[in-house]
């Protein structure tokens, strides 16, 4: 039999706190992170959309200045929420030889590349940073917490648009089962609120354009949802052959129990109307894990607000555990973090099986008929739980489940 | 740390401080400096800017690399910045031969 994983550490920067128990209370508070741009750039482009879920602290001011000047925010945040992690695992010791890195992003280093661009037409050459590449490179996220934390065992950057941080914890998974390394630390970071991700996203109609009312724009499975709410962010988890971890008494927060990944093969950006290629990932989660539909009694979905996107997926719940889950979708509260989301939101669903409770969904006033499911609202539902599962799709048609059960 | 003497990156959401953000503020603009220990004083600005390293301690004897710490790329960034706030040239032929601070100062100063 395969060694089980397990989680015994967590660490985040979102638009909801600067670490991950402050992100933790006020999802569960039901609190927005969503708000309107002030950036003079919203004016002089004319964007659609004027607002996102910023950051609640910058990483910069939590950094020594120059280790700040030398990362891009996305590896920034990456940084901080792997240190946060690391520490609240109680830096295990490992031999670096036997520790990996799996950090996912999105995109990468987007303000590097575009401010490193003007540099150079507005300058010229010589003005461009030799820290341009290392700073703007999809790896960069890994690769600088690979270095912080001196990993030996790899350092690997999946990339899958909206699904880049839960297919980290689907690597992680795997390396652990098999026997590759004893730890690692796994999430996903993004930092990419810019005029052109903004204006790009907007141009595929996928965006929330309810500027006048920032915290009220992010409305997953309601009714009047009209798109998703850009973010950023970082979310890490240290997981561990369990027995290291019971080698070294470390505390555990839940059992990173299974992962199930599919594609969807259909469309560039659509999900399958029917959800077929997302409940394939999601019975797959639960295969690898050993768990039935009855034993699950929590999804936190990847809802991203998108009129096609949220009922395709509650279809695809349905279909892989049924209507008995008590679901709920943070990117009503988040925003949309990317890269960043399916680390953030598994993050979530690891505190919510160990705190028996499900955070409300922002927003959601009069529920999607095509939604059949049980959407906690207004405040957040206690549940005994012993399994939940994490969704995250991505443009690419990437499909990825994670299934956790209580420690 | 502004940035007044660069022209801001258009999109104006660098990070603040990131990249090759010039010294700023004492620029010299009158007659370039004359004395070593001006152009010490100078280089250990741009070497605090860009790498960190406390002032006191950038001493002509100190090598950049094996005392100093400076990474390659580091030093290609107060190459840049040393050709700005000194109105000098520094080829890299002659970078790769500055190996210590006061390496640089002798440079700086019989090219001014």
């Amino acid at each position: 039999m395969s060694t089980e994983v397990v989680v015994t550490g967590l660490g985040a920067t979102t638009p909801l706190g600067g670490d991950a128990t402050s992100t933790w209370e006020a999802l569960r508070a039901g609190k927005s992170g969503i708000v309107a741009l002030t950036e003079d750039w919203v004016d002089r482009f004319d964007l659609p959309v004027r607002i996102a879920a910023q950051l609640s602290v910058d990483p910069a001011d939590s950094l020594p200045r120059v280790q700040a000047r030398r990362w891009d925010r996305c590896e920034q945040v990456a940084i901080i929420a792997a240190r946060e992690a690391w520490q609240h695992a109680g830096a295990p010791d490992v031999e670096p030889e036997r520790l990996a890195v799996v950090i996912g992003t999105g995109i990468g280093g987007a303000l590097t590349l575009l401010g490193q661009d003007d540099l150079l037409e507005t300058v010229g050459t010589r003005k461009v940073s030799p820290l341009t590449i290392p700073m703007l490179m999809p790896n960069g996220p890994a690769a600088h917490v690979g270095l912080d934390l001196q990993a030996r065992g790899g350092v690997h950057a999946p990339v899958a648009a909206c699904a880049s941080g839960a297919e980290a914890l689907a690597i992680a998974w795997r390396m652990l089962r098999a026997g590759e390394v004893d730890v690692v630390v796994a999430g996903g970071a993004e930092a990419c609120i810019v005029p052109i991700t903004l204006a790009g996203f907007a141009q595929m109609r996928t965006m929330s354009t309810r500027n006048d009312e920032p915290e009220r724009a992010s409305r997953p499975f309601d009714t009047a949802r009209d798109g998703f709410v850009l973010g950023e962010g970082a979310g890490v988890m240290v997981l561990e052959r369990e027995e290291f971890a019971a080698a070294r008494k470390a505390t555990r927060y839940a059992r990173l129990a299974g992962v199930g990944t599919s594609s969807d093969g259909h469309h560039i950006t659509a999900p399958q109307p029917d959800g077929v290629g997302a409940s394939r990932a999601i019975s797959a989660a639960l295969r690898t894990a050993g768990l039935d539909k009855a034993d699950v009694g929590h999804v936190n979905a990847h809802a991203t607000a998108t009129p096609v996107g949220d009922v395709a997926e509650a279809v695809a719940i349905r279909a892989a555990i049924g209507d008995h889950v008590v679901v709920t979708a943070p990117k009503g509260a988040l925003g949309h973090l990317i890269g960043a989301a399916g680390a953030v939101e598994g993050l979530a669903c690891v505190l919510a099986l160990r705190d028996g409770v499900v955070p409300p969904t922002l927003n959601l006033e009069n529920l999607d008929p095509g939604v059949q499911l049980d959407v906690v609202t207004g405040s957040a539902r206690e549940v005994r739980l012993r399994a939940a599962v994490n969704d995250s799709f991505g443009f690419g048609g990437h499909n990825v489940a994670v299934a956790f059960t209580s420690a | 740390m502004t940035a007044a003497a660069q022209p801001l990156p258009r999109i104006g959401t660098m990070p603040r401080d990131a990249g090759s953000t010039p010294i700023t503020g004492d620029r010299q603009k009158g007659p370039m400096p004359v004395t070593n220990e001006e152009i010490l004083r100078g280089l250990a600005k741009i070497v605090h800017e860009v790498a960190g390293i406390e002032e006191n301690e950038i001493t002509p004897e100190k090598s950049f690399v094996d005392e100093l710490d400076i990474d390659s790329l580091s030093m290609v960034e107060i190459a840049v910045q040393v050709e700005d706030h000194f109105g000098v040239k520094v080829p890299d032929d002659v970078l790769a031969n500055l190996k210590t601070v006061g390496d640089a100062v002798d440079y700086v100063a019989k090219t001014t």
